[in-house]
């Protein structure tokens, strides 16, 4: 019977996530594509090669709202561990967004980034990139933040508690230093996933205005800074 | 029952627990003197944590607690709205079953609710450290050590520094949730030392389901069965001549 009542009420926060999300998403891509904040008005119609140096100067001017995006999935992260009761109906309605993004695949993302880029918005904007950076990194680094706090013995922060630290003394002196390492290698990871994506999109702008294979070197140093990154961060998590 | 010499330290009034829908303390009623240990016994799952974590305000961190009924702390409503929670944590210590010393120095494991009460100079911080530490009888163990970990402890001494730790956040009350636990044959009688020595200071509550323990450490018990407290009195009365007959099944074997 509690099974049943269990099963209806994540349906219905599952149902309420998916059309919210949906809905925002649509209003979201509709009004990045109205905005044209864009670095070099060039024609609509046609595609030049100063688009590529366009991305490559949005990318410059991301760099600031990528590490912004990162520290704010963190915040989030610690807001709904340490912050709200697992049980509460806010967390249920955040959780499920969180999980129904992270399973996207980031090539999905970055095709989809590529796809609007190109056929849609036959523009480049920082919104547009920005909304790829979110769904491609916030959903992953919430989600892994999440599990490294997780981690940690609730032994740890009731101990600290009972010699009447506040909430916040508990998640600075205890909570995060468990989890830093773990942190540290969640932040590398979705440098790594941004660095890909980054070069998908390039690579795919580049074979599109110039017609040919020959890719940038950048690209390619972005591939392998992506896999740098990763396999650095994966053994900083391996070390704990 | 013990004559009491001075106004009771705690004070538990029809004290009803849920988690959830789980009705899992059942009107409790009794008080708690200072200088005297007073310990509750009874099976796992009977109540004994959750009635002590509801003593200083742990139970606060689950969702689903609810509470009715009168506990009083020195006289004040401990689940009053103008009670400041992180002033009680630090009136009521608790010694947990497992040894949990934080991830610092072990100077720095006592010094920490010295520092979370405003102490910062240091020759302040080393007398705290010094007489929290002998107070447990650990100094002279560890006094060349105080700047390394304290994982390299044994786990008896561990929850000693444990204890040293809660001593120096100059409690009130001293709560002992099956302290014992993890330790073994040898350091268990110098825990229980412990207890003996500081039960001329403090309150000290210690829960154990170890009957023979809580004869030893106790003056007066109280047998918690499903939730109830079922018998409460001078621990002599308690083990010798026990007016329930559950009372009387658990501390001679028959039950549990």
């Amino acid at each position: 019977m509690n099974a049943n009542i269990m099963n209806r009420s994540e349906l219905i926060y599952h149902t309420i996530a998916i059309v919210t999300l949906a809905i925002f998403i649509i209003l979201l891509w509709n009004f990045t594509s109205d905005v044209s904040y864009v670095e070099d008005q060039t024609s609509s119609d046609v595609m030049t090669e100063e688009t590529v140096s366009t991305i490559y100067g949005l990318l410059y001017r991301m760099i600031p709202s990528f590490c912004g995006v990162i520290l704010f999935s963190i915040a989030i992260s610690f807001y709904l561990e340490e912050w709200l009761h697992q049980t509460s109906w806010q967390y249920q309605i955040i959780e499920r967004y969180i999980a129904i993004l992270a399973r996207v695949p980031s090539l999905v993302v970055g095709i989809l980034a590529v796809y609007f880029i190109l056929f849609h918005f036959q523009n480049i904007t920082y919104y547009s990139l920005l909304l790829t950076v979110v769904l491609l990194v916030m959903p992953f680094t919430i989600r892994s933040t999440q599990k490294a706090i997780q981690t940690v013995d609730m032994s740890v922060r009731e101990a600290a508690y009972a010699l009447g630290a506040t909430r916040w003394r508990v998640v600075t002196s205890h909570v995060f230093p468990h989890t830093f390492p773990k942190i540290l290698a969640v932040i590398g990871t979705a440098i790594s996933r941004i660095l890909a994506v980054a070069a998908l999109l390039v690579a795919g702008v580049w074979i599109y205005v110039s017609n040919s294979f020959n890719i940038p070197k950048s690209v390619i140093l972005m591939i392998t800074g992506a896999v740098i990154v990763s396999v650095l961060s994966s053994l900083l998590d391996w070390k704990k | 029952m013990q004559q009491p010499t001075n106004a009771p330290t705690l004070y538990l009034n029809g004290l009803n627990v849920w988690f959830g829908k789980n009705h899992v303390l059942k009107d409790l009623t009794f008080d708690v003197f200072p200088r005297q240990v007073t310990s509750f016994i009874g099976p796992s799952k009977c109540g004994k944590t959750a009635l002590v974590r509801c003593l200083n305000r742990l139970n606060d961190l689950k969702s689903d607690f609810r509470y009715s009924g009168e506990v009083q702390f020195n006289g004040e409503d401990l689940y009053s709205s103008k009670v400041n929670v992180i002033d009680i944590s630090q009136k009521i210590g608790m010694i947990f079953h497992k040894p949990i010393p934080f991830r610092r120095s072990i100077y720095e494991n006592v010094a920490y609710p010295a520092r979370l009460r405003g102490i910062k100079q240091s020759s302040e911080l080393d007398i705290i450290v010094e007489e929290c530490l002998r107070e447990v009888q650990l100094w002279d163990e560890v006094f060349n050590d105080l700047d390394t970990s304290p994982d390299i402890l044994t786990i008896g001494q561990q929850q000693q520094l444990c204890i040293a730790r809660a001593l120096a956040g100059n409690p009130d009350i001293l709560i002992f949730d099956e302290p014992c636990e993890q330790l073994d044959a040898t350091e268990t009688p110098k825990l229980e030392a412990t207890v003996q020595h500081l039960k001329s200071r403090y309150s000290l509550i210690f829960v154990t389901n170890k009957r023979r323990q809580a004869a030893r450490v106790s003056d007066v018990a109280g047998f918690l069965y499903n939730g109830e407290l079922i018998e409460f009195g001078h621990t002599e009365q308690i083990f010798t001549n026990p007016k329930d007959k559950l009372t009387e099944d658990y501390v001679t074997g028959r039950l549990g």
